[in-house]
C-alpha cells in the first residue's frame, strides 16, 4: 500500500514531463507562426538524412553575410542578435548584428557567427552567421528531387527558391520552402508529372 | 526432459521409488514453465521493441499531405497508448514481468518518436546529443516507475550514445558530464537487481552492458592529455578484473562475467599495443616530461580508477592470499610502474613485452593447476597474441621471429597432450 501510495504520484509526474516537454516545442513554435512576421529568405539546399527525424534538405540562405568594422571584437561561434530588414524585391537581409536585442528593431533572430573573415589592409570583416532554422524536413521520396530541382533553378535565374520564416522575439520557424511562389513540395509533384508527360 | 523419460525405467529397476519420481517429476515440470515465463517475457520485450522502432520508422516518413495540427495529435497516439499500457501493467497486472518491460520499452521509444515528430512538424533544428539529452532524461523515470530492467538496459545504450556522441563528435565544443550523472541515476536499479534478482538473465546483461559503457565513454574525459588516459583505462580494466573476481561473480557461468572478461580483453589489448616500440620512443622525447600529464580532468579520472582499483586489490589479496593471486589482478599496478619509466627510458617496451609473457605463462600454470582446459589456452592465446605482433615488429630479425613461433606452436600442442593426457590417467 505504501509503495501504491507513492506510485500513483510518481507516474502521473513521469505522464506530465514526457507531454510537457513536446508541448512546450509546440506552443513556443506556435506562437511563433501565428503571431510573428513571415520574412522570405533566398536559399540554396543540399540534401541528408536523418534517422531519428527523417529525410530533411538543408537550407543555405543568401542572407547570411554581413559587413563590419573589422574593430568590432566578434568571435567565432559567438551568440548574435540579427536585425532583418527587407531589400527592394521583399527578401530578408541583414540590417545589423548585435550582442544583446535589439530595442528599436521589433524583427530580430537569434543566431551564432559561423566565421570571420578580414581581408589585409582592410578595415572591414565580413561576418558569416549559422542560423536555427536550416532543417527543412520533406517526404523522403520527395526530398532528394527538391535538392535536385533547386540546384537546377540556380542556374536559371527566372527560378526563385526562398524559405518563409516566422520572427518573434528573436524566435524563428519555418512556414514553408517555395520554388517561384509555389510550396517545394507542389513544385515537385508537378516537375515529376511534366518529366513523365515529356518522358 | 530425458530425465523423466528415465523415470519409468528407474522406477521399475527399484532406483528410486514412487515418491521421489513423483518430486522429480513435479521440478522438472516447475523449470519448463519457469522457462517458458521467461520466453513469454522475452518474445513481448522483442514484440515491444520492434513495434516501437516500426512507429519511428513510420511517422519519420513524414505526412505532408496532412494539415500541421493532424500531424501534431498523431505525434502524441504513440505517447498516448504507451502510457496507457504502462498504466494497464502498474495498476492491474503489477506482478507480469511481461506487461511492465513491455510498456516500459514501448514507452521509451514512444517518448523518444514524440519528440522527433515535433521536431520535424516544425522544422525544428538543434543537435543530435541534445535530442538525445531530452529523451533519455525523460525516460529515467521509466525504470523506477515501472521497475524495468530493459528500460535501465535502453538507458544506459542511450547515455553511452549521448556520451560518444558529444564527447567524440563535437569534441572539444561539448563535455559529457551528464553521462556520469545518468549513470549514477540509473545504478540504484542495478544495485537492486542485484540484491533481489541474482540469477535474473537481465543482471547478467547489466554485467556485460555497464563495463561496455563505461569502455566507451572513458576517452571521452580527454581534453589536452589524452595519452594519461592509457593508463586510466588500464586501471578501469584494472578494477573491472577485481570486480569479477568477487565471490559473487566468480559462483557463476564464465560467459555471465561480463567485468572479468572485458577487465581481461582490455588489459591484454593495452599491452599489445604498447609491446611495440614506436609509442615509447616518443613518450621519452616529450619536452615536459611526466609533468605536463600532472594536470587537467586525465589525471583526476585516472587517480581515481587506480585508487579504487587498488583497494580492490588489497581486498583480493586478503581473501585469496598470495598463492592464489589471479595472474591479471595486479597487472595495472605493473603498467603504472612501466608507464612511469617510460618517461625516463625506451627500456619499458621490453618491460610490458615482459608483463605480457609473464601474464601468458601465469595464466597458462593457472589452467593447469586448476586443470581447466580453457584458461590454459587462453595463456597459450595471449603469448600466440605477443608471438604475432613480434612477427609484424620490423626490429626482431626473421630468425628470431621463426624461433619464437615454433616455441610457441610447440608450447600450444605440448601443454594440451599433457593436461589431456593426465586426465585420461586420472579416470582410469
Amino acid at each position: 500500500m505504501k509503495r501504491k501510495s507513492i506510485l500513483i504520484p510518481a507516474f502521473l509526474m513521469m505522464i506530465l514531463a514526457q507531454w510537457l516537454l513536446p508541448g512546450k516545442m509546440i506552443w513556443d513554435n506556435e506562437q511563433v507562426l501565428r503571431t510573428g512576421t513571415a520574412y522570405k529568405f533566398k536559399i540554396q539546399p543540399i540534401d541528408p538524412y536523418d534517422p531519428f527525424r527523417g529525410k530533411y534538405i538543408v537550407l543555405d540562405f543568401e542572407a547570411n553575410r554581413f559587413v563590419t568594422p573589422s574593430d568590432q571584437n566578434w568571435n567565432r561561434r559567438d551568440a548574435v542578435h540579427v536585425h532583418l530588414g527587407t531589400d527592394d524585391q521583399g527578401f530578408a537581409k541583414i540590417l545589423d548584428l548585435s550582442i544583446d536585442p535589439p530595442s528599436a528593431n521589433p524583427d530580430y533572430v537569434q543566431a551564432e557567427i559561423a566565421r570571420i573573415r578580414t581581408r589585409i589592409n582592410s578595415d572591414s570583416s565580413t561576418i558569416r552567421i549559422n542560423y536555427p532554422f536550416h532543417t527543412f524536413y520533406m517526404e523522403e521520396s520527395k526530398a532528394y528531387d527538391a535538392e535536385v530541382y533547386t540546384r537546377r533553378g540556380r542556374l536559371d535565374s527566372n527560378q526563385v527558391a526562398y524559405a518563409l520564416v516566422n520572427v518573434l522575439d528573436g524566435k524563428a520557424v519555418i512556414q514553408d520552402v517555395f520554388i517561384n511562389d509555389t510550396p517545394i513540395r507542389e513544385f515537385v509533384l508537378e516537375e515529376k508529372k511534366n518529366e513523365a508527360s515529356d518522358f | 526432459m530425458s530425465m523423466l523419460k528415465e523415470l519409468p525405467k528407474l522406477l521399475e529397476a527399484g532406483i528410486i521409488t514412487d515418491a521421489v519420481a513423483a518430486d522429480i517429476e513435479h521440478y522438472y515440470r516447475q523449470q519448463k514453465k519457469s522457462n517458458s515465463n521467461r520466453l513469454f517475457v522475452a518474445f513481448g520485450i522483442l514484440g515491444a521493441i520492434l513495434v516501437g522502432l516500426g512507429v519511428i520508422l513510420i511517422l519519420a516518413h513524414n505526412w505532408d499531405t496532412l494539415p500541421r495540427i493532424t500531424k501534431t495529435v498523431i505525434a502524441f497516439l504513440p505517447l498516448l497508448v504507451s502510457q496507457g499500457v504502462c498504466a494497464w501493467a502498474l495498476f492491474k497486472k503489477p506482478d507480469s514481468t511481461t506487461w511492465r518491460e513491455s510498456g516500459a520499452a514501448l514507452l521509451f521509444f514512444a517518448v523518444g518518436s514524440a519528440i522527433a515528430l515535433v521536431s520535424q512538424i516544425y522544422n525544428i533544428d538543434g543537435e543530435l546529443y541534445e535530442f538525445l539529452f531530452g529523451w533519455l532524461l525523460l525516460c529515467w523515470p521509466i525504470i523506477y516507475v515501472l521497475r524495468s530492467s530493459i528500460a535501465s538496459l535502453l538507458f544506459l545504450s542511450g547515455i553511452t550514445y549521448y556520451a560518444a556522441e558529444s564527447g567524440y563528435w563535437n569534441f572539444p565544443n561539448i563535455e559529457p558530464y551528464w553521462y556520469w550523472i545518468f549513470l549514477a541515476l540509473m545504478l540504484p536499479h542495478y544495485y537492486s537487481l542485484f540484491k533481489n534478482q541474482p540469477k535474473s538473465n537481465f543482471l547478467i546483461f547489466h554485467n556485460w552492458m555497464i563495463p561496455l559503457s563505461l569502455t566507451v565513454t572513458l576517452g571521452t574525459v580527454a581534453l589536452d592529455n589524452g595519452d594519461l588516459l592509457f593508463w586510466g583505462y588500464m586501471s578501469l580494466f584494472g578494477l573491472f578484473y577485481l570486480i569479477g573476481e568477487k565471490p559473487f561473480f566468480t559462483d557463476q557461468k564464465a560467459r555471465n562475467n561480463g567485468f572479468r572478461f572485458i577487465g581481461a580483453i582490455g588489459s591484454i589489448c593495452i599491452l599489445l599495443f604498447f609491446s611495440f616500440e614506436f609509442y615509447w620512443s616518443e613518450l621519452s622525447e616529450l619536452d615536459g616530461g611526466i609533468k605536463q600529464f600532472l594536470s587537467g580532468p586525465e589525471v583526476i579520472v585516472t587517480g581515481v580508477l587506480t585508487i579504487v582499483a587498488l583497494v580492490l586489490l588489497a581486498q583480493h589479496y586478503n581473501e585469496r592470499g598470495d598463492g592464489r593471486i589471479k595472474p591479471f589482478a595486479p597487472v595495472f599496478v605493473l603498467f603504472f610502474i612501466t608507464f612511469v619509466i617510460g618517461f625516463f627510458h625506451p627500456i619499458a617496451v621490453v618491460l610490458t613485452n615482459l608483463i605480457l609473457l609473464g601474464l601468458g605463462v601465469s595464466t597458462i600454470f593457472q589452467g593447469i593447476k586448476e586443470d581447466h582446459l580453457g584458461i590454459l589456452n587462453f595463456g597459450l592465446l595471449i603469448i600466440a597474441a605477443l608471438a604475432i605482433c613480434r612477427f609484424f615488429d620490423e626490429q626482431l630479425s626473421f630468425v628470431l621471429k621463426g624461433i619464437l613461433f615454433l616455441l610457441v606452436g610447440i608450447g600450444f600442442f605440448a601443454t594440451n597432450y599433457s593436461m589431456l593426457k593426465n586426465r585420461v590417467h586420472h579416470e582410469a
